[in-house]
């Protein structure tokens, strides 16, 4: 009973959050792979719009990127706090990819902040250096975290031995990068990722075009299109081979899925994903079919990401047809008291009310542009 | 109870156990990285009482220069609280990575204050959002932008409170009973109630030492620690947490609140804006540092008595007591009232030793060797504290005559120009005391992890943490301060008018 109920917690807590969470990673690793594009091409075609463009996404990015780090803390609590175990194995074995993640979020972060707070006061070569250095960064910590999901979903490159009659798991040096499920998987939440965030950067960009005469808006839609489909067709691709890894590797994984339909769901959604972006090059109908984009590439990636993720249960590791169930990996050393988990659900709730509100005074109540700086620009 | 003098299980095939040489390269790096961090979050815990405050005043008296600089000011807490969230999350994961046994406390006594932790950061991170997003929006009733604000602190002050109560677990491993004494240091009393299974502690303590941290790889072997405590929330019931936070919210209000003033003082100096304009800032930013600092002698003296009573060998270092024991007027007084107490020193803590006692010995050897230092730290940070009182009082120059006379004759100068040059002495003296506190209340506890139960060691990871690994994530840490400090320097220095500069003579 004990178990079961520290299994219920355990899996309630990580989901929520889990989710949660790659909605911003997925907007933020997007935004950090376009907004250099916007301002490369700007500095090429010698077009100001692009760069005052970026400049804008880039204020926007500061502010998801925060609340995205704060998610992943809390990712990484509940998971020493609930699930220790796969915790320790995730950064002892995958030391090497995860170590790349954290380095990852550190250029980023240092980068990102850079670039923010560098616009217009370094030459413009060297500020996209900044920018470009932003975009690795992103790209590193999503690269290494996928190497988790793929331990889980076929245990590769892992050395194991035993002692007392348990059996222990340990690093295999750079073995778990040549994990065949890795790579599609990172690939993947990269081109969905860039393919999500450009189709909502259109979306804004018609909306505000629409609204107004400025050039800012209109000129960047062209390129976020063509960023949109490129980006949502290599999505659809990368997806298909996955599922083609994980049918030789992970067969409890496909099997499950397969069996529930959700193999056949994945792929018309990547397939409407794509449709629905090249739809949006149409001058008449993108204003419709730009968020729609966006949101089938978010169905796409979430669904994905939900059905192959439940298709293990009841093991947390999957190792061909069996695995390591939850309830041998869950943390034993306490029972979770059940206000833990619901107190964090409803504050969750309530500060995610809150802040979607904060950016709605942020974005169109009270938008970066039309904010004044005091007189003495200083305390 | 725990085995003083673990054996190794034979055949063990992972060799992680006691890896002294990579823990003492990682330690390097986590000091780092914290006091980067640190660095960040002080102002997110410290200075958001001076805002509020100043923008409390500017509503109270309807008065636009207290709002304009609380709004100013504002821009330090967001830019220092983004940057002390995702410095606090790099830290996390350095936790998770690099001390990856550690995962096993997280998973037992921190669990619940780290949850709630989490809890408290999301409410910070949408309230403060919020907050600096409708400055002047509450047209009809401004104190509700005070109430966000006064939201925003109690999601720090939680965070706060729940991240240190699981720092002053480690030093007060609270709810253990008499394991403690009953393994390894016998001069440590009883610590709260056993809440503690002794027979999965005693399977963690021997194993530990044996196959560090590699124990959490293996899903069976943490089964074996099931129903490991009955009480998760022990650590917030800790009376050192009380004592670790109170002293910890007072020391980042000192120093932020005096770093305000200085940066304030330089604009008055330099001329830079209108002088009345700064003399309102530094005035209140002044008057909170100096209450500030008339609470901390309390909560130092509080937290000092839990160092005698818990972490005697700490406490025999710290207060230059020699090894054979000896007098100290001041701290007798302190604490027996009278002026002729005589302290245990270090060789009467070794007699108590049971034979084959190794870590008791270590930790004497390590808090005897690491004495001048900690000694010399902990009293830079007192000397420090009685010059910021001093400080403190002079300031009230400002507002009684008879202070105002006294300054003029002690120190031979007005009490404008003591005020204005005491921001500066007084905030290199709070980054002082604070940079020393904390360093010797960590380098004390060598070299435990947790006093008394978990040497550090023994939760490094089992990958060899490299002194080039060490060098490249103490360089990213680096310059993550140094990002810090050029955005801050942008924010409130590249942008002060050069027109306005002249400068005023004091």
């Amino acid at each position: 009973m004990f178990l079961i109920s520290n299994v219920f917690w355990g899996l309630a807590s990580i989901g929520t959050t889990f989710f949660l969470h790659i909605f911003f990673v997925t907007v933020v690793l997007g935004l950090s792979v376009i907004i250099p594009v916007f301002e490369i091409i700007g500095v090429a075609k010698r077009e100001e719009n692009f760069i005052r463009f970026a400049r804008r996404l880039t204020s926007y990015l500061v502010r998801v990127d925060l609340f995205a780090g704060v998610l992943a803390t809390w990712l990484t609590v509940f998971l020493a706090a609930y699930w220790p175990s796969l915790l320790y194995i995730a950064t002892n074995v995958l030391f090497y990819p995860i170590s790349l993640a954290v380095a990852g979020i550190m250029i980023a972060i240092v980068s990102t902040a850079l670039y923010w707070y560098t616009w217009d006061e370094m030459s413009r070569k060297v500020h996209i250096a900044v920018g470009l250095f932003m975009s690795a960064g992103a790209l590193m910590v999503a690269f290494g975290m996928n190497s988790i999901l793929a331990l889980m979903f076929y245990p590769y490159g892992v050395k194991t031995s035993t002692a007392l009659g348990l059996t222990f798991f340990s690093s295999n040096g750079l073995n778990p990068l040549a994990n065949p499920v890795f790579l599609p998987l990172a690939l993947f939440s990269w081109f969905v990722s860039i393919a999500m965030a450009s189709l909502i950067v259109l979306t804004f960009a018609l909306f505000r075009s629409r609204n107004g005469p400025s050039d800012e808006f209109r000129i960047t839609v062209r390129t976020s299109k063509i960023i949109g489909i490129v980006f949502s067709l290599l999505g659809l691709v990368t997806v298909s081979w996955a599922l083609m890894e994980l049918h030789d590797f992970s067969q409890y994984v496909y099997q499950q899925m397969a069996d529930r339909g959700f193999v056949s769901i994945v792929l018309i959604l990547g397939i409407s994903a794509f449709l629905f972006s090249i739809l949006s090059l149409s001058r008449r109908v993108d204003l419709l079919f730009a968020p729609i984009g966006a949101f089938a590439n978010y169905a796409f990636l979430m669904f994905f990401e939900i059905s192959s993720n439940t298709a293990r249960y009841p093991y947390i590791v999957v190792t061909g047809n069996t695995g390591i169930p939850a309830d041998s990996i869950i943390n034993p050393m306490f029972s979770i008291p059940s206000i833990l988990p619901l107190a964090g659900m409803a504050v969750i709730a309530l500060m995610l009310g809150t802040f979607l509100l904060t950016l709605y005074l942020a974005f169109y109540v009270f938008p970066v542009d039309r904010r004044k700086g005091t007189s003495d620009g200083a305390l | 109870m725990v085995g003083s003098s673990p054996t190794p299980i034979a055949g063990w095939v992972l060799s992680a156990g006691s890896n002294w040489a990579a823990a003492n390269i990682a330690e390097l790096m986590t000091i780092v990285g914290i006091y980067v961090h640190a660095f960040f979050l002080i102002f997110a815990v410290g200075f958001p009482i001076v805002v509020l405050t100043l923008e409390s005043i500017g509503i109270w008296r309807e008065d636009e220069d207290y709002l304009k600089l609380a709004r100013n000011a504002s821009k330090l807490w967001g830019i220092t609280f983004a940057a002390g969230a995702v410095t606090g999350t790099l830290v996390e994961f350095g936790l998770v990575v690099v001390w990856s046994g550690s995962i096993a406390l997280i998973a037992s006594m921190a669990a619940a204050p780290l949850i709630i932790e989490l809890y408290a950061f999301i409410i910070e991170i949408v309230l403060i959002g919020t907050y600096l997003t409708t400055f002047n929006r509450f047209k009809r009733w401004k104190g509700g932008h005070v109430l966000i604000g006064i939201g925003v602190l109690f999601g720090t002050n939680l965070s706060a409170y729940m991240i240190l109560a699981v720092n002053a677990w480690m030093q007060v491993p609270w709810g253990t009973g008499a394991m403690v004494a009953q393994t390894f240091l016998p001069w440590v009393p009883s610590l709260g109630p056993q809440i503690v299974d002794p027979a999965k502690l005693k399977i963690l303590a021997t194993v530990l030492p044996v196959v560090g941290s590699s124990l959490l790889s293996s899903p069976g072997a943490f089964q074996l620690l099931s129903n490991f405590t009955t009480d998760p929330w022990i650590a917030v019931l800790n009376p050192e947490a009380n004592a670790t936070y109170l002293h910890n919210l007072l020391a980042a209000v000192i120093v932020t609140s005096f770093l305000a003033s200085a940066y304030l003082s330089f604009k008055i100096l330099k001329g830079y804006g209108k002088e009345g304009y700064n003399w309102k800032g530094l005035k209140v930013s002044f008057l909170v540092g100096s209450i500030a600092t008339f609470l901390q002698p309390v909560a130092g003296d509080v937290q000092g008595r839990l160092l005698y009573e818990f972490q005697r060998n700490i406490f025999n270092a710290t207060e230059g007591i020699p090894k054979n024991g000896g007098y100290d007027p001041v701290i007798s007084l302190l604490l027996y009232g009278n002026l002729n107490h005589y302290f245990l020193g270090s060789n009467y803590l070794a007699s108590l030793l049971p034979p084959g006692d190794t870590l008791g010995q270590l930790t004497l050897n390590a808090s005897n060797t690491y004495a001048p230092f900690l000694h010399f730290l902990y009293y830079s940070m007192v000397i420090s504290g009685v010059i910021l009182v001093v400080l403190s009082i002079g300031h009230f120059g400002l507002y009684s005559n008879f202070i105002r006379k006294l300054v003029n004759v002690l120190f031979r100068m007005k009490i404008e120009t003591f005020v204005l040059y005491g921001s500066f002495v007084g905030s290199a003296l709070a980054i002082l005391a604070s940079v020393a506190g904390w360093a010797s209340r960590e380098m004390g506890r060598h070299p435990w992890t947790v006093y008394g139960l978990v040497t550090y060691n023994d939760v490094v990871n089992a990958h060899q943490i490299t002194p080039l690994f060490t060098s490249a994530v103490i360089a990213l840490e680096i310059g993550i301060l140094l990002a810090g400090l050029w955005g801050i320097h942008m924010i409130y220095f590249k942008k002060l008018d050069p027109r306005r500069r002249g400068g005023v003579s004091h």
